[in-house]
C-alpha cells in the first residue's frame, strides 16, 4: 500500500502549493475569483444577449450558470498535471521525482486530487456567489431545486467525475513529458474545449453533425446533464442513466490515459526529455 | 583628481536591517583605481564584494560615505556614472533565453543607443576576442555555460565603457575558460585603457591579471597594494606542514606567541591534512610541531613556502579562506 | 541624454519581444487557444438564444482578449520576471530611459499577438458571419490604437507596480485577469443601455480603461456609431494612456530609489 502513501504526500505538496499564497483562507477567496467572474461572464452573455431577443427565463439563466460551474470544475483539476509537470521541470524537481522508485503517475493523481478539493471549494463558492449576484442584477432569485438531496448529489457527481478529469489529465500530460514549451498553453486548450464539447453553455446539438455526436457521448457532458437533472429538472430516472454512463466513460478515459502516459514517458526518456537541461 | 583616476570611493560604509539587527556589510571602505587599471577585491564569501559593486554601479546606495567614477557621484548623479560605466557578474548569465547571443548582445547596445553598424562591429569584434564567434547566432538557452559567461562579459563591454566592475566573472568556468576570460580582461584594460574592478575570491586569479588588489574581510580593506608588494611586505614565514590525523580542533595552536595565522585544508582520502601557518619567526616552527605532537598528531611533512596572496590574507586575518567562509 | 538613444532603446526592446514571439511559429497556436475557444463558445451561446446579430460581440472580444492576454501575461509581469533573470538591473546600469523600455515593451507585445488576434477575428467571422456596420473606417483605426494603448499603458503600471510585489505579482495577475475582463464587457456591452449592470457598477467599470476601449469599439463597429460619443471614448482612452504611463514612470523612479536604499534591486545571488 506504499503507493496510496505516495499519493497522499503528492496532495499535501498540492494543497501547500494551491493554498501556500497568503493565508488558507484568504487564498481559497482569491482562487475563487476565476470560477466567480468565469460563471459571470457566461450568465451575463446570456442575460445580454437573451433580454435583447425578448426570450430571457430563469431556466435558461440557471442552465447556463450550472453548466459554467461545473465545467469550471472538470477543467480546472484536469489541467492539474500538464501545470505540474511544466513547472516542475522549470524547476528541475520534475527529474526528481521522476527518478524515485514510485511512478510519477501517483504524483500526478496525488496532485491532481488535491486539486480536485481546492476546485470543488472554489468553484463552489463561485456558483453561489454567482447565483446571488445574478438574483440581485435580474431581480429575484430564479427558482433551483435544493436540498439536502440535491447537494449530496452534486457531490457525488463530482466525485465521480474524477476519472474522467484524471484521464484526459494524463493524455495532457503526455504532451508535457517532452515539451519544454507551450505546455502552459494546454490548460487553455482544455478549459475551451471542455467548454464547446461538455454542453456547458448551450445544448451540444448547436454543433456541427459529427461534433455534435462525439460531444454528446463525452463524460463531461453526462455530468453536467445529470447536475441539470438535480438542481433544474428534478429529474430521477435521467439522473442515474447520465452519471452511470459518465462514471464508465470516465474509467475508459483514466485507462487510456494511463497507457498513453506510461509510453510517452518511456518515449520521453528515450528523447531526454525529462528534465531541463542544467545549463 | 589627478586626471586617470577613474574611481574614488571614500569612507563607504553600508549596513543593512536583517531580522535581529543590522549588519555591517562594509565598513569605512577607500579605494581608488586609475585608467587601464585592474583592480582585485579579493575577500571570502560575505566580505562585501558584492554590496561594493552594486554601490558603485549605481544599484545600492551607501549608508555613509561617497564615490565617484568618472568624476560622477554614484549617489548623487546616477545617470552620468551609468553612461560611462557597465558590469556583469558571474553569478547570473542574463539573457533571452529564446533568441541568439547576436541578437540579445544587439539589444544590450541599444541601451546605449549605439548605432546599427557600429553596434554589429562590436559584436563581431567581441565574439571574436572571447572566441564564441561560431555561437553567435545560437540561441540563448542553447549554450553551454562557459559561453554564456563569454556572452556576459561581452555583453559588459558593448558600450566601451572607462570602467567595468565584474563580480565573480569566472566563477563556475573550467580552467581553459577561465584562463582566456582572464587573458581578455587584460588585454580590454592594457589596450583599450579600461579600468576594471573586478571582485573574486580567486587568488591565482588575481595574481594572474590584478595590478592592484586590496583585500577585503569583513566588510572592510585589511590590505591593499600590487600583489607582489603585498608578498614581498610579508616578511613573516610561511610553512606548510603534512599532519596525520586529521586534527578535529586545532584551538590550541591560538594559545602560541608569534603565530600570526594558519588554515588548514583536510584530505579526507588519504587521512591527512595540510596545515599552513603564517609565523613571526621561523624559530617558531619548534614551538609549532612541540605542540603538535604533544597533542597526539604526527608531522609527516614540513615544507617552506613561497608565500602567495593566501598567506597575506592568513597573517592579517589569522584564518584563512575556508575557515572564514565556514565561519559565516 | 543623447538624441537618438530613446529611439534606439524603443527599437531594441520592440524588437527582443518581437524575435522572442515570432522565433518560434507555434507560439501562435499556443496564444490563440484560449480567445479563440471562448469567443467560439460565446458566439454559440449568443445564437442559442436566438441572436445572430450579436455573435459580432463575442468574436470582438475574442479579438481583443488576445491582446488583453498579452498586456496581463507578457506586460504585467514582464518587469519582475525581468528582476529574477538579473536584466532588470542591466536596464538601470545603463543610460536606457525606462519610457523607451515601456514603449519597445509594448509595441513588441502588440505586433506579437497581431497574428493570433486576426487569425481569431477571421475563424470567428467565416464561422458566423457576424454583421457589421462601419460607418468610418478612420475612427474605427483610431479607437482601436487608442485602446490598445490605454491597455498597455495598464500594463505598464502593473509591471511598475509588480516589481514591488516580487513573486506574489503572479498570483494577483490571476487574481485581476477574469474580474477584469468581466467587469469591462469584452464579451458583452457592460455599459451602456445593454448592460446587465447597476449604474454604479457600470461607473466604477468605466475607470478601466478596456471598458472604454471596448464601448467605443462596439460602437464604431457594430451601431456605425454616433460621433460626438465615440470622441469623448477616444478622448479619455488617450488621457488614459497619458496617467498610466507617467504613473508607471513615476513608481519605477520611486521603486528604483526605494530599492537603492534597501538594497531591493536585485535579487541576492550569493
Ligand atoms: N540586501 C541585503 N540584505 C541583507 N543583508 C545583505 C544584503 N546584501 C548583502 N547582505 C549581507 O552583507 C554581507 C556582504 O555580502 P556580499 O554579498 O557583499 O558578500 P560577497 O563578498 O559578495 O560574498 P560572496 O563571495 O559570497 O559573493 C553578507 O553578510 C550579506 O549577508
Ligand atoms: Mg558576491
Amino acid at each position: 500500500m506504499n503507493f496510496l502513501r505516495y499519493i497522499a504526500s503528492s496532495m499535501r505538496i498540492g494543497i501547500y502549493h494551491d493554498l501556500s499564497w497568503t493565508n488558507p483562507m484568504l487564498s481559497i477567496m482569491l482562487r475563487a475569483v476565476y470560477p466567480y467572474s468565469s460563471i459571470m461572464t457566461s450568465c451575463l452573455i446570456f442575460t445580454v444577449g437573451s433580454k435583447a431577443a425578448s426570450k430571457f427565463t430563469d431556466v435558461g439563466l440557471l442552465y447556463v450558470m450550472i453548466g459554467a460551474f461545473l465545467y469550471m470544475h472538470f477543467a480546472s483539476y484536469a489541467w492539474v498535471p500538464t501545470l505540474a509537470i511544466g513547472e516542475g521541470k522549470n524547476l528541475f524537481v520534475f527529474q526528481y521525482i521522476i527518478i524515485t522508485k514510485a511512478s510519477s503517475k501517483f504524483y500526478l493523481a496525488g496532485r491532481t486530487f488535491s486539486s480536485f478539493v481546492v476546485s470543488i471549494l472554489t468553484a463552489t463558492i463561485g456558483f453561489i456567489l454567482s447565483y446571488i449576484t445574478m438574483g440581485s442584477i435580474v431581480g429575484h432569485f430564479p427558482q433551483l431545486s435544493l436540498g439536502p438531496y440535491s447537494v449530496v448529489s452534486i457531490f457525488a457527481i463530482s466525485l465521480l467525475n474524477i476519472p474522467a478529469s484524471l484521464g484526459l489529465g494524463y493524455i495532457l500530460a503526455s504532451y508535457a513529458l517532452y515539451a519544454s514549451k507551450f505546455e502552459w498553453a494546454l490548460p487553455a486548450y482544455i478549459a475551451g474545449m471542455i467548454m464547446i464539447l461538455s454542453g456547458a453553455l448551450f445544448p451540444v446539438t448547436l454543433l456541427p453533425y459529427p461534433v455534435s455526436f462525439v460531444a454528446q457521448y463525452i463524460p463531461f457532458t453526462e455530468f453536467i446533464r445529470a447536475a441539470r437533472d438535480v438542481l433544474l429538472y428534478s429529474n430521477m430516472s435521467d439522473f442515474l442513466l447520465s452519471i452511470t454512463t459518465g462514471f464508465a466513460g470516465g474509467l475508459i478515459l483514466l485507462l487510456i490515459g494511463y497507457f498513453v502516459y506510461e509510453y510517452s514517458e518511456e518515449k520521453a526518456r528515450k528523447v531526454g526529455a525529462l528534465d531541463r537541461r542544467l545549463a | 583628481m589627478a586626471r586617470n583616476l577613474k574611481l574614488v570611493a571614500e569612507k563607504i560604509t553600508r549596513e543593512f536591517e536583517v531580522k535581529g539587527g543590522r549588519i555591517t556589510a562594509l565598513y569605512n571602505v577607500n579605494l581608488s583605481a586609475w585608467e587601464g587599471e585592474v583592480l582585485g577585491v579579493l575577500g571570502p564569501n560575505g566580505a562585501g564584494k558584492t554590496t561594493l559593486i552594486r554601490i558603485l554601479s549605481t544599484l545600492l546606495l551607501p549608508t555613509s560615505g561617497s564615490a565617484k567614477v568618472m568624476g560622477f557621484d554614484v549617489v548623487k548623479e546616477p545617470e552620468k556614472v551609468r553612461e560611462v560605466i557597465n558590469m556583469a557578474s558571474g553569478a547570473e548569465r542574463s539573457g533571452y533565453d529564446f533568441i541568439s547571443a547576436r541578437k540579445n548582445l544587439w539589444f544590450f547596445s541599444q541601451l546605449y543607443g549605439i548605432p546599427g553598424d557600429e553596434a554589429n562591429k562590436r559584436i563581431e569584434e567581441l565574439a571574436e576576442e572571447l572566441s564564441f564567434k561560431e555561437y553567435l547566432d545560437s540561441k540563448f538557452y542553447s549554450l553551454s555555460t562557459g559561453y554564456r559567461q563569454r556572452v556576459t562579459i561581452a555583453r559588459a563591454f558593448i558600450n566601451r565603457p572607462s570602467v567595468v566592475f565584474l563580480d565573480e566573472p569566472t566563477i563556475g568556468l573550467d580552467v581553459m575558460t577561465a584562463m582566456s576570460i582572464r587573458e581578455f580582461l587584460k588585454r580590454k584594460a592594457r589596450d583599450e585603457r579600461i579600468t576594471i574592478l573586478l571582485a573574486t575570491h580567486n587568488m591565482p586569479e588575481v595574481e594572474a591579471i590584478c595590478n592592484r588588489v586590496a583585500i577585503i574581510d569583513k566588510g572592510r580593506i585589511i590590505a591593499e597594494g600590487t600583489p607582489e608588494a603585498l608578498k614581498n611586505t610579508l616578511t613573516l614565514c610561511a610553512y606548510a606542514i603534512e599532519i596525520k590525523p586529521i586534527p578535529v580542533n586545532l584551538g590550541f595552536l591560538e594559545s602560541v606567541e608569534g603565530i600570526k595565522g594558519y588554515t588548514m585544508k583536510a584530505d579526507s582520502q588519504r587521512g591527512t591534512a595540510t596545515l599552513q601557518v603564517v609565523l613571526e619567526d621561523e624559530e617558531l616552527l619548534e614551538t609549532v610541531l612541540f605542540f603538535l605532537s604533544k597533542n597526539g598528531i604526527r608531522v609527516l611533512n614540513t615544507w617552506r613556502k613561497e608565500p602567495t596572496l593566501e598567506e597575506v590574507f592568513v597573517s592579517y586575518v589569522g584564518r584563512g579562506f575556508g575557515e572564514r567562509e565556514s565561519e559565516s | 541624454m543623447k538624441p537618438g538613444i530613446w529611439l534606439r532603446v524603443m527599437k531594441g526592446r520592440m524588437m527582443v519581444r518581437i524575435w522572442s514571439q515570432f522565433g518560434e511559429y507555434l507560439w501562435i497556436i499556443s496564444n490563440i487557444g484560449f480567445p479563440l475557444l471562448t469567443s467560439l463558445s460565446f458566439a454559440l451561446l449568443y445564437s442559442s438564444v436566438g441572436l445572430k446579430s450579436f455573435t459580432g460581440f463575442a468574436v470582438l472580444g475574442g479579438i481583443m482578449v488576445s491582446f488583453w492576454g498579452n498586456v496581463i501575461w507578457s506586460m504585467a509581469s514582464q518587469f519582475n520576471w525581468d528582476k529574477q533573470e538579473g536584466l532588470f538591473e542591466i536596464y538601470l546600469v545603463s543610460p536606457a530611459p525606462m519610457s523607451a523600455i515601456l514603449i519597445g515593451m509594448s509595441l513588441g507585445g502588440i505586433i506579437g499577438t497581431a497574428p493570433s488576434a486576426v487569425l481569431v477575428g477571421i475563424s470567428g467571422y467565416l464561422l458566423f458571419r457576424p454583421e457589421f456596420s462601419v460607418s468610418s473606417v478612420p475612427a474605427l483605426i483610431l479607437t482601436f490604437v487608442l485602446t490598445l494603448a490605454s491597455i498597455y499603458a495598464l500594463g505598464m503600471m502593473l509591471s511598475s507596480l509588480y516589481l514591488a510585489y516580487g513573486r506574489e505579482a503572479e498570483t494577483l495577475n490571476e487574481v485581476i485577469q477574469e474580474p477584469i475582463s468581466m467587469l469591462s464587457g469584452v464579451y458583452f456591452p457592460s455599459t451602456g443601455s445593454l448592460s446587465p449592470f447597476p449604474v454604479a457598477v457600470q461607473v466604477l467599470a468605466s475607470l478601466i480603461p478596456l471598458t472604454v476601449g471596448m464601448d467605443a469599439l462596439r460602437k464604431v463597429l457594430f451601431f456605425s456609431g454616433d460621433n460626438s460619443s465615440v470622441a469623448l471614448n477616444e478622448f479619455t482612452l488617450l488621457v488614459m494612456a497619458v496617467i498610466l504611463l507617467l504613473l508607471s514612470l513615476r513608481i519605477l523612479k520611486i521603486l528604483e530609489e526605494k530599492g537603492r536604499r534597501d538594497g531591493t534591486l536585485t535579487v541576492k545571488i550569493s
